[in-house]
């Protein structure tokens, strides 16, 4: 047996760990690449949203290099999400490609646990009584490095609107992650914790400078991947302005197990409230966060929203639409992108730094 | 009785399956009625938001309605099924209107989720009704009524579409024909209602399938049952009823009791995009099948001739079948 | 006097003029690309230095459109700027009433909203082209006919014909029915205008708050056609600016003017008489796979980018970009 998983942002960090910690053999799929969009893009439709596109490449990427089991988090209704793994099951079906599909359940309900157990019966005659008393322990390890990789990640979006050397903190958070990857028990995990941290925290920094405030809001594919984004969350940080996000995985997990106590799942309510002006009853998705967020931090003071959505998204498409208004009546700059397997990243690069340019006389201005 | 004012239903998306009953229930409260008028050719369409041309109608028509009645009737459609629901912008859809029409006319925007067990079409019609001051049990009476002559409308069904012209469909007051001619091809079109039967989605391609010695056959007739049959083995539930209806009834006639099967799908909606990999990579699974399947993408900017020029083609196809495989003949009698 | 240069390097045309301390233009060039854009830039510093006699030198040079970063690295720039920017910093001196800009360019248009000489607003096409001048350019090609006369066709037309064209092999069908039923190319052409206004205020402009005065600009307001359908649909007349297509080129001189910069990163003239090419390669070290391009000028490597670990910029000794 060897399980494989997605890309997300730092997914395969922590996804890779728990596998590693249990001994469960694994294939992390090759980074993101062009190639890996453009054969997702091949074996689908076109106007299939871009994250099915990705998700797909990754795995006949992964499927190639050895790999036998697919492990994906499995979603619901409404929107497309909740029905990837039936269309790709048929797709890698057709190609030849062969594959076991193991669902992680969403919601812990009686139903996922159950199909849960039907999937995995077969693959535990595969593991070892190691495996099987070490995945506790992957678990929290995979846990620990998830949360190592946020606070890294967050403290570089602080970092590089005040960079001296453009890309610096780029190249440390590199450097910080690839320390969290490498780590093998708990102990060591902290240390490289610290040490990235005062990595980051050592980066050349101008702070007389007061950075541009602009959040991100969206489809959660879109905004937490930098390859289905291009990059807009450095980009935006390099043009020097401070960004920030509330889809992280530790976000999503959270709201899923209804652990609503942390704060940003408190946060992600207040959104919600805000939305209502606009929106009678939950589209579904981000949708209404999306539309909830770009209020509030009207509110805040941000100078501005970037929204990012997968081309024919369903519930961001509603979303665009009411963000034009939310824009107007709540005067904060909205800029919508809309992702597809195009080559556009230099696009994205022009409409940022024009973005960004048009904050400022903004700031000015006022 | 005395007219009580008007409610303005735009002729779009679900109007396209519900319209008989919406409007007899309505009429017997006393409120009158207005449809808006159909885009035409030279039709403006209101891009208001970027989404399928179905949502883009329904805007279209509201605006065009606005002002020449005193609610619009715009239902919040979440779910219509016990289990499964609508497609997630539906939701968003009387709140789109509002801002596109800038709050100047009322919406009667009842949400409509029949999963809820405590939910029904009944009910979210006697909420809309109080809203319009209707007493309960004018409200009782109005919807049975109404569903009466739903049901009946339905039974009429495929002989409507068969015998009237595409634009008279859904004229209630013009009677289904009692017979309609012979054709030699049986064909079954596939796809959401609006896509069939709205002639500014499909550039009235009914007709010219009538034209070309086609009998449609729609996915209306089939019973729940059919359906499930056919969607019941996947490795997961398609949550969208309309997804379910198109895959489980394209499957259906798939498997015999047509000639042909034609699916409508429009460009952008994510849906249709979806579910239409899945069907051509699981035809292709099972071996393909023996009855031509013809897909036709539709969107604001698809031009008739392209449309009829690939149904002739289809019909072509059809007809050399049926003399290279007559065989078809015999099990050409679904019920 | 001090000169500055502003190059606005597109998908399918380069722009180059030079600017007096008093935003005079003293010379200009506009030429198709053919793909390759080092040439193109080449050939017109030796035009400009050519109109601007051999004693001319220039004081501050920026870049913008899509390829800015190549045609800084070949000249050696001041600035580098985003051509949105830089289409709004030519307008707002020009016409500082301005309240609405469209651009329409060769795969690129945008929509620029200005409130009291300010951009508050803007929007360019992401993933379509149908609303562009390569559009029309393909269509005008299809028909056989050059884009000037399309302008021109296009103003005749009595009653315009529907095209469906969400892109341009759509267009394409609708177009040669059109042709087969017997309507007249004025029509048909005028058609195309309509449909290219049409994807381009519904799909570019969605949203936007379209208040004149409104000017017209990049190389497609050189057409006629388009020009009366948008004013048609907008019904508002356009101003479309004498420099109509050199707008971008000329923001980006007009913001390297006011940098001023003490000593000028410009090569010269004299770099139009030099071999200048790139060399682009995949890396295998890792599995990011860069694909990196060198420039070089008089076989150097004078430039290089697209190594994300940056080991090729540090190798030839450039930290460029």
């Amino acid at each position: 047996m060897k399980v494989t998983f997605p890309h997300l942002g730092t997914m395969h960090i922590f996804c890779k760990a728990i596998a590693e910690t249990a001994q469960i053999p694994y294939v992390v799929p090759p980074e993101t690449s062009r190639k890996t969009l453009t054969l997702g893009a091949l074996h689908s439709n076109e106007s299939i949203c871009l994250p099915f596109k990705i998700i797909l490449g990754n795995f006949i990427e992964a499927l190639q290099l050895g790999a036998d089991t697919i492990v994906m988090v499995g979603s619901g209704p409404p929107c497309r999400l909740g029905l990837y793994d039936l269309v790709q099951k048929v797709i890698l079906e057709d190609m030849g490609l062969r594959y076991r599909w193991l669902t992680i359940p969403p919601r812990l309900t009686w139903q996922a646990i159950w199909k849960n157990y039907e999937e995995t019966k077969e693959l535990k005659k595969e593991l070892s009584w190691k495996n099987i008393l070490l995945f506790p322990y992957g678990l929290r390890m995979g846990w620990k490095k998830m949360m190592a990789c946020e606070a890294l990640e967050k403290l570089a979006m602080k970092v590089r609107p005040r960079e001296v050397q453009k890309g610096e903190t780029q190249k440390r958070l590199k450097k910080a992650l690839s320390g969290v990857d490498e780590a093998r028990t708990l102990r060591m995990l902290d240390e490289t914790l610290q040490r990235g941290t005062a990595l980051l925290q050592e980066t050349e920094q101008d702070f007389s400078r007061a950075p541009l405030k602009i959040a991100i809001v969206g489809e959660l594919y879109t905004v937490m991947d930098p390859h289905i984004n291009r990059g807009v969350e450095q980009k935006l940080g390099e043009l020097g302005a401070e960004v920030t996000r509330t889809s992280w995985f530790s976000t999503h997990i959270l709201r899923s197990l209804r652990k609503n106590k942390a704060d940003q799942t408190s946060e992600r309510i207040r959104f919600f409230e805000a939305s209502k002006a606009y929106l009678g009853y939950d589209v579904g998705a981000e949708c209404n966060l999306s539309i909830g967020e770009a209020i509030v931090r009207s509110q805040d003071g941000y100078d501005g929203v970037v929204h990012l959505m997968p081309f024919a998204c369903m519930p961001e498409t509603t979303a665009s639409g009411i963000l034009t208004r939310v824009g107007k009546d709540w005067d904060i700059p909205i800029l919508t992108l809309i992702l597809d397997e195009q080559e556009i990243e230099g696009r994205i690069q022009t409409l940022l730094e024009a973005f960004v340019e048009m904050l400022q006389w903004k700031r000015k201005a006022a | 009785m005395e007219e009580k004012g008007r409610i303005g239903i735009p002729r779009a998306l679900m109007f396209y399956r519900y319209f008989p009953l919406w409007k007899v229930f309505f009429e017997e409260l006393g409120w009158r009625v207005i449809v808006s008028d159909g885009l035409g050719k030279r039709g403006k369409l209101v891009y208001f938001e970027d989404s399928c041309l179905p949502m883009k109608l329904l805007i279209t028509h509201s605006m065009d309605l606005k002002e020449k009645v005193d609610h619009l009737f715009i239902p919040r459609l979440v779910s219509l099924h016990r289990s499964y629901i609508m497609c997630p912008k539906f939701r968003g859809a009387p709140d789109i209107v509002r801002l596109a029409t800038e709050g100047t006319v009322s919406i009667l925007d009842e949400t409509i989720d029949l999963r809820m067990r405590e939910h029904s079409t009944l009910r979210a019609l006697l909420k809309t009704g109080k809203r319009l001051g209707v007493t309960e049990k004018d409200g009782k009476r109005a919807f049975q009524k109404a569903e009466r002559f739903f049901l009946n409308f339905q039974k009429g069904w495929e002989d409507r579409i068969n015998g009237l012209p595409l634009k008279q469909v859904f004229h209630l007051e013009s009677p289904a024909p009692a017979k309609n001619e012979e054709k030699p091809f049986r064909v079954a079109f596939i796809g959401h209602p609006y896509n069939l039967f709205d002639t500014d989605v499909n550039k009235d391609i009914l007709s010219f399938a009538r034209s070309l010695g086609m009998r449609i056959i729609t996915p209306d007739g089939l019973s729940e049952k059919e359906i499930n049959a056919q969607v019941s083995e996947f490795s997961k539930e398609i949550y969208w009823s309309s997804g379910r209806e198109i895959v489980g009834s394209l499957f259906h006639f798939l498997s015999g009791g047509v000639d042909g099967v034609v699916f409508l799908t429009s460009f952008k909606c994510g849906i249709d995009a979806l579910l239409q990999e899945f069907i051509r990579r699981r035809l292709k699974l099972k071996g393909g099948v023996s009855i031509p399947l013809l897909v036709l993408s539709l969107d604001e900017h698809s031009g008739r001739e392209g449309l009829t020029t690939r149904l002739e083609a289809f019909r072509d196809v059809i007809e050399q079948q049926k003399i290279r495989n007559p065989k078809h003949e015999i099990r050409n009698n679904p019920k | 006097m001090a000169l500055y240069l502003g190059i606005d390097v597109g998908s399918i045309t380069a722009k180059m003029v030079v600017i007096d301390e008093g935003d005079g233009v003293l010379a200009e060039v506009y030429l198709r690309n053919n793909g390759r854009p080092l040439e193109t830039i080449q050939q017109g510093l030796e035009i400009l230095s050519s109109r601007l006699g051999e004693k001319a030198s220039i004081d501050g040079v920026a870049t913008t459109g899509s390829a800015r970063h190549l045609a800084a690295y070949l000249v050696g720039a001041d600035l580098i700027k985003n051509e949105i920017t830089a289409h709004s910093i030519a307008v707002i001196d020009l016409f500082p009433e301005a309240k609405t800009i469209f651009e329409i360019g060769g795969q690129d248009s945008k929509v620029i909203v200005l409130r009291a000489g300010v951009v508050v607003d803007f929007a360019m096409n992401t993933v379509c082209a149908a609303g562009t001048g390569s559009f029309l350019d393909q269509q005008a090609a299809r028909l056989g006919i050059s884009i000037e006369e399309f302008g021109r066709l296009a103003m005749q037309a009595k009653h315009p014909v529907r095209v469906a064209g969400r892109c341009t092999v759509f267009a394409e069908t609708d177009m040669i029915h059109k042709q087969q039923i017997g309507h007249s190319v004025e029509d048909i052409v005028g058609g195309l205008c309509d449909s290219l206004v049409n994807n381009y205020l519904n799909n570019v402009c969605r949203g936007k708050e379209l208040l004149s005065p409104i000017v017209f600009q990049g190389g497609v307001a050189a057409n006629g056609g388009i020009r009366k359908a948008l004013e048609k649909e907008l019904e508002t007349d356009l101003i479309i600016p004498k420099h109509f297509g050199l707008m971008g080129a000329i923001g980006a001189a007009k913001l390297v003017k006011r940098v001023k910069p003490v000593r000028t990163q410009f090569k010269g003239f004299e770099l139009s008489r030099k071999s200048c090419s790139t060399r682009g390669f995949e890396c295998s070290e890792c599995e990011n796979q860069c694909e990196v391009v060198e420039l070089l000028v008089d076989r150097e490597v004078v430039a290089c980018w697209g190594d994300l670990c940056e080991k090729y910029r540090k190798s030839s000794g450039l930290i460029t970009g």
